[in-house]
């Protein structure tokens, strides 16, 4: 199938915004700065509407955009998407009015947690839509898990570039690079499986895709990078450990969403012949 | 109800009929199909092969696959008659239904933004007065109407004339329940699973 | 008259919410609010009801118009065979009828041949031009510097073209079908059984044996074993709606099997209980080896060869044909001699098994025969050594064992076996012989051996043969008589021919009365005579060739070269009332050249083709199908033949049978009635207007007007009562004479052995009677196998052998330009095995340069199982798209995928001068799609229909 971009944008964007936000609501827990939080949920915010915006250029017309959210109690794959980032949207939101219009710490822990889980869940359930049965290169939780993980390692870079821009080194008690790490861990998982689920010979089909994307630059770099971050002894300056894992893990979140179409067969494809009644060769 | 089409293999020629009727019918442009005619095979070595042709559209399912994901209702089940439809009003173009189908037999229509797909002509046959033009106009009678359900309808009248292993489906990896049912008798060719 | 209905399609394509209709409502049971809607708004739906002319096969369908305009064609349920059913060539035609390149006002040429510009004219010009142009030509050159060219099957002008070729006097007349459709195949059948059944012309009534097996309902009424065999014929392609429907009836409800001999897997094939992929051209092998193994295996019908067949009859070796009894007893009488002198029924000489003596053969019942003859035998007669017809097709057929067979025809023994078998054991059995002979140089003898396969086995009008006579007028009261061939009425007009069963001098009176009726006419009837046969003398080819007779037309390749040699003269001006000849008649480029030649070429179809825009001077547009009525196609189906009926009409197309009257009018005007051959010929086939072609049509089908026919949507045919439709046995029932009626053939009986065909070598009989033509060497009067001359056992240069076939999608040059058939099949396919394929680098959808001897075509590869390793097989083409306004560059659309630039005309059959389309040897090498051709279905959108708002317009004549 032909990559749908539009899609591919959407659920890394919105994936990597919502788990920026997870690293914002962490730092609530674990410490950080104040500066870094504000800036962090508001690229986070940023990422979820640009994200939605793409999703809008996958339709018809953006105006239909609005009939699927009146039909939000569908739950079909695409209102769950829907639903995920209308929470973040508001949790994110929320959290950033209510920091700045109060003190009370209560309110702000219980939007965090809501922000992780939301978070988390908006990187997760962007690939969950695609498990269905009449894609078998789909139909495995492995691709909700690399959607996921990439999302997760691109927002842990994303936050780390913040922190490296606005922040001190005393974030999440001086082990961000450890969360970093497991996120890019997390997130050569994800690849891991989805490739070993679709299968070599099928993914090597697209060759640059799954050498130079996924596995050169989405899994290999990714990790050395976030690596070097935790044992580097600090010779390589943050912002670069961070820059350049991001657009790394960036890439690979762009690869693996590519593969997923490129590799797409559907169940029987009845129509896929342009002429039609060429033979099929079976 | 559950209206659908039964297609004889054992009678089809494979001869293209159907696509140009429907096309015809349901004013589709060019690019643009409700079916298709696929050939399958030859299959063995020569001399020693067989064929046979698999029209395709729509396969009418009890449980879509293309229902369950279309996130603004657009494609629904009609309750009382069967038929699968889409709603081109409330059809959003997301086109996840054209990836949940099973059997690839849906089309996205760039200019009206919205999927389509085999309507069973329910301009002519909604009211019960005629039968989709693929089935009026084909050439070898091969193809049939009507109501699985109804044990009189023409489907189900011509299934009878044919022993349980001579009638096939189309493979159905998620409890879709097609209804579309396909005649092919083991003296003609064997049936292909195609997965 | 038309029924009105409300249409729902008229509001459903009008309204902008076109899809909401149907479901906004959210259920396809709740239409009421749509139902309020289009009331409001509706167009009233007439349903017309007419009959395709996409083909031969004249299926009858129903048409809707609204307002004028053809918004639906359907299958006619009520259709016998069809029920419903129709294929793409019909469905076809909503597109061809209002495309761009219909052809609405005649139209002269402005630019140079092939520039494809034009210039709108009237009628009357037009006219005015093309007789000025015969007339000139003839009054300069003489009358055979004119010609005219017909299509083929399915085309709307075929034998009629003598009308005006006699009108002037010539005698050329190129048919794209004729010596390459069907007319050897009726001159076997004709000769042979006395009948034009053209083996497979209306075969599915057979493969249904509507009479004793089933009713039109498709019950069975019997366990009888039915197998049906297809020798290259393609029913489910060339006749979907019609055969094709037949034989899924056939199989599926009344169990017939079948056995299929075609190089390709054919759909029948696929269906096929035995399929031999015969080698192209081998067939004639096959044939020789399915009559040894009948006649070895003693399986033959006994009764019906000694009795109803002249195998018995002992043959005079000098001669080679049957000796007549009174040869050899000057004094015999014959006791089946008709005493008042009008029919002629002769004896025979055999060898008679009761006395081991040569005897008098006399025609009778078998129960009645004086003799028990032995059909395959060697006895003196008059003290030479002679030998049965049996005997001498025994020997030919001697050395095809299965073994043999199967080496040159590229089978296994054992299949060949199967099939024979499985044929010879059915209770009923018939063979359905396609088109493939007549387009190879066996096209006389593969006929013959398939006549001799269901002679030996006694199925003639027997269940399922395709030797079968037709309704009542075959239940003689006589001896029956067969007149020449049935598109021969030309010969006829002029006093020549004899009638196979009638007397000598009962011939004579005929043909006395037809001379001396000219003659009451104040011309010299047998100078008229006279002139017509030195010009059947002088039709290019008719010497070498005398069975082109048989459809009054030329052979092809001597025309062609006394058009570019000049040699023994130069036709100059041509009148073509069909498509395209570069797409079906080749070599393509080779006719190029004649074309060149040509002073002025008059071409009437319409739309525009190939043809047209490489070669026409002046074109007049006729009408498409649904504008056109007529009663003239030889298809029935079963015992309906069907009239059809116009339903629409636009711009200034005209009634292919009118615009030859008004040209042929023209040029009497032009020439001066003294200066004609038959200043009224044109008449006689063709008609003034479409008032006079409707009214003789009605007359011919029975009503006192066109209108009073149509009166009556439901009852647009005649019909046959069905127990006098198809009755078996009939040559068993006693006739006036107190015998068996028997055949209408020379003999009486079945003629396996054909001593017609020998005599039309030596004298052009029966046509030139009571004249003789030259004489040629022989024609065989039997099945015999000769490799093709171009053969892929010893061509080291083209080492393929390659073939050519039907699709449903086209008939012969059709529907090239109709959008929704080409986006299905855009481009020919070369159908090859991927062993071949692999030998050359070619994958499947690969394009393909092809190459014979003659030139060179493409197609796009095709792998498939379906056809041997070195055998290809691919459709004739043409490339409307090649002359679009949308391209860069125009051509023609020739060459691009011409197929008939590779065949060839320089081996022909001796007989019929059928030139080699099929079974020759090409080259092929992988290549990039040809420029212009168009592949993608967006591609097609300049062909899509432009016409629809054109108003509905009156008949010009």
């Amino acid at each position: 199938m032909e990559i749908q971009w539009p899609l591919v944008l959407f659920s890394l964007l919105a994936g990597t915004g919502g788990s920026l936000f997870a690293f914002v609501g962490l730092s609530e827990f674990l410490g950080g700065s104040s500066k870094v939080r504000d800036a962090g949920s508001i690229v986070a915010i940023a990422l979820i509407v640009l994200g939605g915006c793409f999703s809008v250029l996958h339709l018809a017309s953006p105006l239909h955009a609005i009939s699927a959210v009146t039909n939000l109690l569908s739950f079909s794959g695409i209102s769950i998407e829907l639903m995920l980032l209308g929470a973040n949207f508001v949790v994110m939101l929320a959290y950033i009015l209510v920091r700045k219009r109060s003190n009370a710490t209560t309110p702000v822990k219980v939007l965090a947690v809501l922000g992780i889980a939301f978070g988390l869940m908006l990187g997760f359930f962007c690939g969950h839509g695609y498990v269905i049965d009449a894609q078998p290169t789909w139909n495995s939780e492995t691709l909700p898990l690399a959607y996921l993980g990439t999302s997760l390692a691109c927002g842990a870079f994303l936050y780390g570039t913040i922190v490296a821009l606005k922040g001190d080194e005393k974030e999440f008690g001086g082990k961000l690079g450890v969360f970093t790490l497991g996120a890019a861990v997390v997130g050569a998982i994800g690849l891991v499986a989805y490739v070993a689920f679709l299968g070599i010979d099928a993914a090597s089909s697209q060759a640059l895709v799954l050498w130079g994307g996924v596995v050169v630059l989405g899994i290999v770099a990714t990790l050395v990078i976030s690596g070097l971050g935790v044992f580097g002894g600090g010779k390589m300056p943050a912002i670069a450990v961070d820059v350049s894992g991001l657009v790394c893990a960036f890439v690979g979140g762009l690869a693996v969403r590519s593969l997923m179409w490129l590799c797409a067969t559907g169940y029987i494809d009845l129509f896929s012949h342009t002429v039609p009644s060429v033979m099929m060769n079976i | 109800m559950a209206y659908g089409l039964l297609i004889n293999l054992d009678r089809c020629s494979g001869c293209d009929s159907c696509i140009v009727a429907c096309k015809l019918e349901n004013d589709l442009p060019l690019g643009h199909f409700y079916n298709k005619v696929i050939a399958l095979g030859p299959t063995g070595t020569f001399p020693n092969v067989e064929k046979y042709w698999l029209p395709s559209q729509c396969q009418q399912c009890r449980n879509p696959q293309c229902v369950a994901v279309c996130p603004t209702g657009a494609s629904y089940r009609d309750e009382k008659t069967g038929y699968v439809l889409i709603d081109r009003e409330k059809c959003i173009g997301c086109r996840y239904c054209m990836y949940a189908c099973p059997y690839g037999v849906r089309e996205f229509n760039e200019e009206q933004g919205c999927v389509q797909k085999c309507t069973l002509c329910s301009q002519i046959t909604a009211d019960g007065s005629g039968v989709p033009a693929c089935v009026h106009n084909c050439n070898c009678g091969a193809r049939f109407f009507g109501d699985f359900d109804d044990p009189e309808s023409d489907v189900c009248k011509e299934m009878a004339k044919y022993p349980p292993e001579a009638i096939h489906s189309l493979p159905d990896p998620g409890d879709s329940q097609p209804v579309t049912r396909y005649i092919l008798s083991p003296k003609f060719a064997s049936w292909k699973e195609l997965v | 008259m038309e029924k009105a209905t409300i249409s729902r399609r008229g509001f459903v394509k009008g309204a902008a919410a076109a899809a909401a209709a149907l479901t906004a409502a959210g259920s396809v049971q709740l239409l009421e609010p749509a139902e309020e809607a289009y009331a409001a708004g509706s167009v009233e739906r007439v349903m017309h009801k007419t009959a395709c002319h996409g083909c031969t096969n004249c299926c009858p369908v129903r048409v809707y118009t609204e307002e004028g305009r053809v918004v639906k064609i359907e299958g006619d349920p009520d259709g016998p065979l069809n029920k419903g059913g129709i294929c793409l060539k019909c469905l076809g035609q909503m597109q061809t009828l209002y495309s761009p390149r219909h052809v609405l006002h005649p139209m002269k040429r402005v630019g140079e041949r092939g520039e494809n510009k034009w210039e709108a004219i009237s009628w009357d010009e037009a006219v005015d031009l093309a007789g000025e142009q015969i007339a000139t030509a003839v009054e300069k050159y003489g009358p055979y510097a004119y010609w005219s060219a017909r299509g083929g099957g399915g085309a709307y002008i075929e034998w009629e073209t003598w009308g005006m070729d006699y009108t002037v006097g010539g005698c050329n007349s190129l048919a794209s079908g004729a010596c390459q459709c069907a007319m050897p195949r009726d001159f076997v059948s004709t000769t042979s059984v006395g009948f034009n059944c053209c083996v497979d012309m209306d075969n599915v009534d057979r493969f249904v044996g509507i009479v004793d097996n089933a009713e039109l309902d498709g019950t069975r009424r019997d366990d009888s074993e039915r197998v049906f065999v297809m020798w290259g014929s393609q029913p489910s392609a060339s006749k979907a709606a019609h055969g094709g429907h037949g034989l899924a009836d056939a199989r599926s409800n009344l169990g017939v099997k079948s056995i299929v001999v075609d190089p390709y897997m054919t759909a029948d094939a696929v269906k096929a209980d035995v399929w031999l992929p015969v080698r192209p051209g081998s067939d004639t092998a096959l044939l020789l080896a399915w009559i040894r193994y009948i006649i070895d295996t003693k399986a033959y019908d006994e009764e019906f060869v000694k009795y109803w067949t002249n195998l018995p009859f002992l043959v005079n070796p000098e001669t080679k044909l049957p000796y007549k009894a009174e040869e050899v007893w000057p004094d015999y009488e014959n006791p089946a001699a008709d005493k008042n002198g009008v029919y002629d029924t002769p004896a025979y000489v055999c060898f008679d098994a009761r006395t081991n003596s040569v005897q008098p053969f006399p025609f009778s019942a078998p129960e009645d025969s004086p003799v028990d003859p032995v059909p395959f035998t060697t006895a003196k007669v008059n003290g030479v050594e002679s030998k049965t017809a049996g005997q001498i097709y025994w020997e030919e057929a001697e050395p095809w064992t299965l073994d043999a067979a199967a080496e040159t025809c590229w089978l296994e023994a054992d299949r060949i076996k199967e099939a024979l078998d499985l044929y010879i054991g059915a209770d009923w059995g018939g063979i359905s012989g396609g088109v493939f002979s007549d387009h190879q140089e066996c096209s006389s003898t593969a006929p013959l051996g398939m006549l001799a396969i269901d002679t030996l086995l006694g199925r003639i009008e027997t269940p399922l043969s395709a030797y079968q006579n037709h309704g009542p007028a075959s239940l003689t009261e006589d001896r029956p008589t067969s007149r020449l061939g049935a598109a021969s009425t030309s010969f006829e007009r002029y006093g020549l021919g004899w009638t196979a069963g009638l007397t000598k001098k009962e011939n004579d009176r005929l043909l006395d009365d037809i001379v001396a009726g000219w003659d009451a006419k104040g011309r010299d009837g047998e100078e008229m005579r006279r002139y017509f046969f030195q010009s059947k003398c002088d039709t290019l080819g008719a010497t070498a060739h005398k069975g082109i007779h048989q459809w009054q037309t030329c052979a092809p390749k001597e025309l062609r070269l006394a058009i570019t040699s000049g040699e023994p003269y130069r036709p100059r001006v041509m009148y073509e009332m069909s498509g395209n000849k570069y797409a079906v008649m080749g070599p393509a480029l080779e006719w190029k050249k004649a074309y060149d030649q040509q002073d002025f070429i008059i071409q009437q179809y319409p739309n525009m083709t190939s043809f047209t825009v490489q070669s026409v001077d002046l074109f007049l547009p006729t009408t498409e199908w649904l504008e056109y009525d007529s009663y003239e196609s030889p298809a029935t189906h079963f015992n309906r033949h069907y009239a059809r009926c116009h339903v629409t009409h636009l711009g200034e197309t005209v009634n292919p049978f009118v615009s030859p009257y008004q040209v042929g009018k023209s040029v009497v005007e032009h020439l001066g009635a003294e200066n004609c051959f038959d200043p009224d010929a044109f008449k006689v086939p063709f008609f003034e207007s479409s008032d006079a072609a409707r009214q003789a049509w009605a007359e011919q089908m029975g009503h006192a007007s066109w209108d009073e026919m149509i009166a009556d949507v439901d009852h647009r045919y005649t019909e046959t009562p069905i127990d006098e439709y198809m009755v078996y046995y009939q040559y068993k029932d006693k006739v006036s004479d107190g015998l068996p009626r028997g055949f209408a053939t020379l003999s009486r009986k079945v003629e396996a052995y054909s001593e017609s065909m020998l005599r039309l070598a030596r004298t052009g009989f029966p046509y030139m009677y009571p004249y003789e033509q030259e004489a040629c060497e022989d024609y065989t009067p039997i099945c015999v196998f000769k490799e093709p001359t171009e053969s892929p056992l010893t061509d080291t240069e083209y080492p393929l052998v390659i073939t050519t076939g039907r699709l449903p999608h086209f008939h012969h040059g059709t529907m090239r330009h109709a959008p929704f058939i080409r986006e299905v099949m855009p481009v020919p396919e070369l159908r090859i095995n991927p062993q071949t394929a692999a030998e050359y680098g070619i994958e499947h959808l690969d394009w393909v340069k092809i190459t014979s001897r003659r030139g060179s075509s493409h197609a796009r590869a095709y792998l498939t199982q379906g056809i041997a390793p070195g055998v290809l097989i691919t459709e004739r083409f043409w490339n409307p798209e090649c002359f679009d306004a949308s391209q860069e560059s125009i051509s023609p659309g020739i060459e691009e995928c011409g197929y008939n630039c590779m065949s060839a005309d320089e081996f022909q059959n001796p007989c019929f001068a059928t030139n080699s389309y099929r079974a020759f040897t090409v080259k092929i090498e992988k290549c990039e799609r040809p420029a212009r051709v168009w592949v993608e279905s967006e591609q097609f959108q300049p062909l899509m229909p432009t016409l629809q708002n054109e108003p509905v317009t009156e008949e010009v004549f």
